[in-house]
């Protein structure tokens, strides 16, 4: 055995210690832990994908020597590098490129916890990746969930609690739901290992007994994740969850968390259930059609938003349905575009997000479209990525959202029956994306109001802003109790006003630039090189993940 | 050693155009516009020149350059062939004189480098538009000219211009993802598992048999999508707002370079890509043509009433794209040469009437129509060229408009003729006729509403008279105007706009005069891919 079929174990148990060691250290160090556990994991998932790149089959590792029925264990192909390379890659700049505002929207006292949150939310993702057991998916699904809300309330407002508990309620509803699946699966099959179970899974079907039980697993196991990852009818909690976390949480829940329940659903639906038996269920049919209708009802949505963080998470949601419409597709070429567009997402929703804090800093930290009017003067760079992933969203060609639409397309072709369906709805889909990004693209190359460009502007709408902001608090407080809200609508103007102190410091357009933390420019560089990579050198990607699809059964 | 060329004079632009917006702001500190707009022109006409080389040096052979692979067998591709030489020389021949034209009409604004950048990125992506030797190529194009002209219908950047570009945005990226839908085709049932253009087309035709109206219905919505550069019924209307640009976008992006890439676009993978053998006499056919005759007849007669200057000229330019797309509809060799000649013929003719407007806009601020009264006298060279234009639009003999109308009707009446005999159902055998009577009410409304523009700015009197026979009252204003338009010192531009004019007047005549060479070469790209 080589000693690289170690490192997805120590992958997930190196995230895990460093979330249990984080607890005891301050928030400086649990930060330095948590990026060097990111990079570790990350550099460890490298040489997984090489090694079995270089092999050309999966692995399977046993935890501690135990055989098959009994023991836990960890399958490695392809396709689980690659996911774990991606979606390490992508944390690590999250994280990066939000470590300033993370440092401002945490209190000092729990910088530590947000980081162990960080550090489970890794491990658990790997797991879900790099299992091979059904009852341990299950586990780390519950430490994502809880992960995930430690992120979504780190920031403490009274939105981002509401949002927790929402999260908390649907994801406790998906992961009940994926609990009562593997039950059933364990009654009928007598297996929790995923190897076993199919095998299990095909007697059964060639018997032709348990054939409503088997409907009944496929069905819960799907919608169950389906709730997690926010597939279209149980997408309520997205919205708020992604748009009031702390940017880093908004990017890693959106680009990562609900694509490791996909994952997961991908792998339940190779390796448990059988592509086959999936497809023949029509489980997979009903996936497709949410997946359409997610894919319009979720831009619409993303059309009606005056909040940009909104509009991004409704967004989300929108390509949430793309995948699921390439899994419904029910061909291997469709799940290839699945798992394509999983990365690609990741990729330019992480951008997304980071970039659009920094349009955010250079307005006020103010969000919406008015507020954000030519703010891609004031802070170049990040506008530059919002155009990016704008782009690569629509479907710009040469950018990763090309490609992915593409693989919709081509694949489209192996399935008569949705063909056209999934070819209009692309194209429809691309114009409501057009709509909702391009419209705040023009937004943010627009001058302000008062007919100025960058930074001047800066100061007046600041100003203005705050302005406006005091007076409706103040027409609120006349209705609430008046110390209280009085001493709101203060912070609130003095929240506001302080970047145009800012603004008024510095002049020139350099100084704005300067206002990106370091941290932050490389993130966007890098999410955008990513970008670049994912649209120009698809092929290989491409190509490894239909060797380790091939490996993935 | 030509091919390995080919890609210069796509990127040469773009990369020009991408290191002034880099350098934008040390040219408006250190206030070297007028050395940048001087480097800019000489780079256009460097740019061109080139152009006018490889076209000579390739003559008809094409010998292709792939530049990288985007996905599988979707490669960018540059290939010059004859087609590709023709629209890429026309843009090649306008470029340099409307960035001239620009420089005196944009002097007063403050964010000219970033005007020039675009304007010169834009003449990169059209060339590769042109040039496109496959179809994802030129759907590459396609997009990134939506998105290297966005900027430009916004530089106004008034609220009307924000609107504008918004509508001009998600028409051109809604039309891009149709075109989509037909590229993905395309590569499906390609008969060589490319997307390079191919005369008579590529399609697989067993499984072009199989799926037949599949393909066509993908078809229908490939020339709709397409169709929206070129501004066809349903999805025209992000023209005539897009009017609020600066003129020389206008007039160079919205009536030569983005619209004729559209229906370049459209052309490009009717005849090289579906082939007309499959698509002659079937439903689509009747469709994308009735949508053609449709857009004519509607946009002449909106033209009529359209009172703002730009507007109406925009309008009529909307009525005369679809010329060229009825031309491209009739799936023939002779529609696809006649829809070319009238490219080339629009181009000129359009590109001088805007130009013309432009100059009204920026010497006098006038933009409607009826404030132009006795402007003949007082800008005698501009209204000179107008009217050559005017004449041209309308399809007078001696004017190039008149040989483009002349072989469309000529290649309508072909068509008619062969579908006479019952190839092409009930619908078949009436359409090209109609088309032939809605050519000839457009050219009335043309007449109509170019000639009351030029009857105004030379006889003001007229109007008055004309006023005052219906009942109104006179009050000598006439007389006033005309010796006002005479007494005044002559306003027209300085020779960076009469130039263009001038030049483009000359052409309209020598086409209209002497157009053998013109369509003898045309007719020959229309007898390899018809």
């Amino acid at each position: 055995m080589s000693f690289v079929q170690n490192f997805p174990f120590f992958s997930i148990i190196i995230a895990m210690f460093s979330g249990i060691v984080s607890s005891v250290l301050s928030g400086k160090k649990a930060r330095a832990v948590s990026i060097t556990a990111i990079t570790a994991t990350t550099a460890l998932s490298a040489f997984v994908l090489a090694f079995c790149l270089r092999t050309g089959q999966s692995y399977t590792y046993m935890m501690g020597h135990f055989p098959a029925p009994w023991g836990n264990e960890i399958r490695a192909g392809v396709l689980e590098g690659l996911t774990a390379l991606l979606f390490g890659v992508v944390m690590f700049l999250s994280v990066v490129g939000g470590l300033r505002y993370t440092e401002e929207d945490v209190e000092p006292s729990k910088q530590n916890l947000f980081y162990i949150m960080i550090d489970l939310m890794l491990s658990s993702l790997l797991a879900l990746i790099y299992t091979n057991d059904l009852f341990t998916a299950y586990v780390f699904v519950e430490i994502n969930t809880i992960a995930g809300c430690g992120l979504i309330m780190m920031s403490q407002t009274g939105r981002s609690l509401t949002a927790a508990i929402r999260y908390m309620v649907m994801s406790s509803l998906g992961s009940g739901l994926f609990l009562i699946g593997l039950s059933l699966l364990y009654d009928v099959t007598g297996q929790l290992l995923m190897s076993p179970a199919k095998e299990a899974v095909a007697r059964i079907v060639a018997d032709g007994s348990y054939q409503i039980p088997l409907l009944v697993i496929v069905a819960v196991v799907s919608v169950g994740l389906a709730i997690k990852s926010g597939l279209f009818p149980f997408h309520y909690w997205i919205p708020d969850t992604y748009g009031y976390a702390t940017p880093t949480a908004s990017a890693v829940l959106s680009g990562l968390v609900s694509k490791g329940y996909i994952f997961l659903l991908i792998k339940f639906f190779c390796r448990v259930i059988g592509t086959e038996n999936a497809v023949h269920s029509h489980i997979i049919n009903a996936l497709f059609v949410f997946g359409v209708a997610g894919m319009m009802f979720g831009s619409l949505r993303a059309i009606m938003q005056t909040d940009t963080r909104k509009m991004i998470a409704y967004s989300s949601v929108a390509q949430i349905g793309y995948i699921y419409m390439g899994i419904g597709l029910g061909t291997q070429a469709g799940m290839i575009a699945a798992i394509f567009h999983i990365f690609s997402h990741g990729a330019t929703k992480a951008l997304l997000f980071i970039s659009c804090v920094g349009l955010y800093k250079a307005s006020g930290d103010r969000t919406d479209f008015l507020a954000l009017r030519g703010s891609g003067y004031r802070n170049r760079l990040a506008g530059a990525g919002f155009l990016i992933g704008a782009l690569s969203m629509v479907g710009f060609p040469m950018l990763a959202g090309f490609i992915s639409k593409l693989l919709f397309a081509t694949s489209a072709f192996a399935s008569p029956h949705k063909m056209l369906i999934t070819l209009i709805a692309l194209a429809v889909s691309t114009v409501l994306n057009a709509i909702y990004f391009l419209r705040l693209l023009i937004g943010l190359y627009r001058p302000t109001k008062s007919g100025s460009f960058g930074e001047l502007a800066t100061e007046e709408r600041g100003g203005r802003g705050g302005e406006a902001e005091a007076g409706r608090s103040a027409k609120l407080a006349g209705r609430k109790s008046r110390g209280e809200m009085a001493k709101l609508a203060d912070r609130k103007s003095n929240g506001s006003i302080k970047p145009m102190e800012k603004g008024a410091g510095q002049h020139s357009g350099s100084a704005a630039l300067a206002a990106n933390p370091w941290t932050m420019r490389i993130a966007i560089v890098c999410f955008i090189i990513l970008n670049l990579i994912l649209g120009l050198f698809s092929q290989p990607i491409v190509r490894a993940i239909t060797d380790g699809l091939a490996m993935f059964g | 050693m030509y091919d390995r060329l080919l890609a210069v004079p796509v990127f040469l632009p773009i990369v020009a155009g991408v290191a002034l917006l880099a350098m934008n702001g040390w040219i408006r500190r250190e206030k070297r516009e007028r050395t940048m707009q001087w480097l800019v022109e000489a780079l256009v006409l460097i740019n061109s020149l080139l152009v006018a080389w490889l076209i000579a040096g390739c003559g008809g052979r094409s010998g292709s350059l792939v530049l990288f692979r985007l996905y599988g067998q979707l490669t960018v591709m540059f290939r010059m062939d004859r087609m590709g030489s023709f629209f890429a020389g026309l843009v090649a021949f306008l470029w340099p004189l409307a960035t001239l034209y620009a420089f005196e009409y944009m002097e007063h604004d403050e964010r000219r480098p970033a005007f020039f950048a675009f304007y010169t990125i834009s003449y990169g992506v059209t060339l590769g538009v042109a040039l496109a030797g496959n179809l994802v190529t030129m759907y590459v194009f396609y997009e990134m000219l939506t998105f290297a002209t966005f900027p430009l219908v916004m530089h106004p950047m008034t609220t009307e211009a924000a609107r504008a570009t918004r509508q001009y945005l998600y028409y051109s990226i809604g039309g891009a993802a149709f075109a989509f839908i037909g590229l993905v085709t395309v590569l499906a049932y390609s008969a060589t598992g490319t997307t390079g253009f191919v005369p008579g087309g590529m399609l697989d035709p067993a499984a072009a048999a199989e799926h037949r109206n599949l393909i066509l219905f993908v078809y229908v919505l490939a020339f709709f999508g397409f169709g929206v550069k070129a501004a066809v019924f349903p999805l025209h209307d992000w023209l005539p707002k897009a009017a609020v640009a600066p003129t020389p976008v206008t007039a160079l992006l919205h009536a030569v370079a983005v619209v004729k890439s559209g229906a370049f676009a459209v052309l490009r993978f009717t005849y090289f890509s579906f082939g007309t053998a499959l698509l002659r006499g079937t439903w689509a056919q009747w469709i994308v043509m009735a949508a053609a005759l449709v857009t004519i007849t509607y946009a002449s007669t909106m033209a009529v009433k359209e009172v703002h200057f730009k507007r109406r000229l925009a309008y009529s330019t909307i009525s005369n794209l679809s010329y060229i797309l009825f031309g491209a509809s009739m799936m023939s060799p002779l529609g696809l040469a006649a829809a070319l000649i009238h490219l080339l013929a629009h181009a000129f003719m359009k590109i001088s009437a805007f130009f013309c407007a432009g100059a009204v806009m920026h010497h006098t601020g006038k933009n409607y129509i009826y404030e132009l009264d006795g402007m003949g006298y007082r800008m005698p060279v501009t209204f000179a060229c107008f009217t050559v234009s005017s004449l041209s639009l309308m399809g007078i003999p001696l004017f190039a408009g008149f040989i483009s109308k002349w072989s469309l009707c000529e290649a309508a009446l072909s068509l008619g003729n062969e579908m006479g005999g019952g190839a092409g159902g009930a619908v078949g055998r009436v359409l090209p006729y109609i088309g032939v009577a809605v050519i000839l009410y457009s050219a009335l409304m043309t007449g109509i509403y170019m000639l009351s523009v030029v009857v105004r700015a030379y006889f003001p009197g007229v109007v008055q008279q004309m006023k005052e026979a219906v009942g109104g009252g006179s009050d000598g204003k006439a007389a006033v105007i005309v010796s006002q338009g005479k007494s005044e010192a002559n306003q027209d531009p300085s020779w960076l706009m009469l130039l263009p004019l001038v030049i483009f007047a000359v052409v309209i005549v020598a086409v209209g005069i002497h157009a053998g060479p013109v369509l003898r070469f045309l007719a020959l790209i229309g007898g390899e891919a018809g």
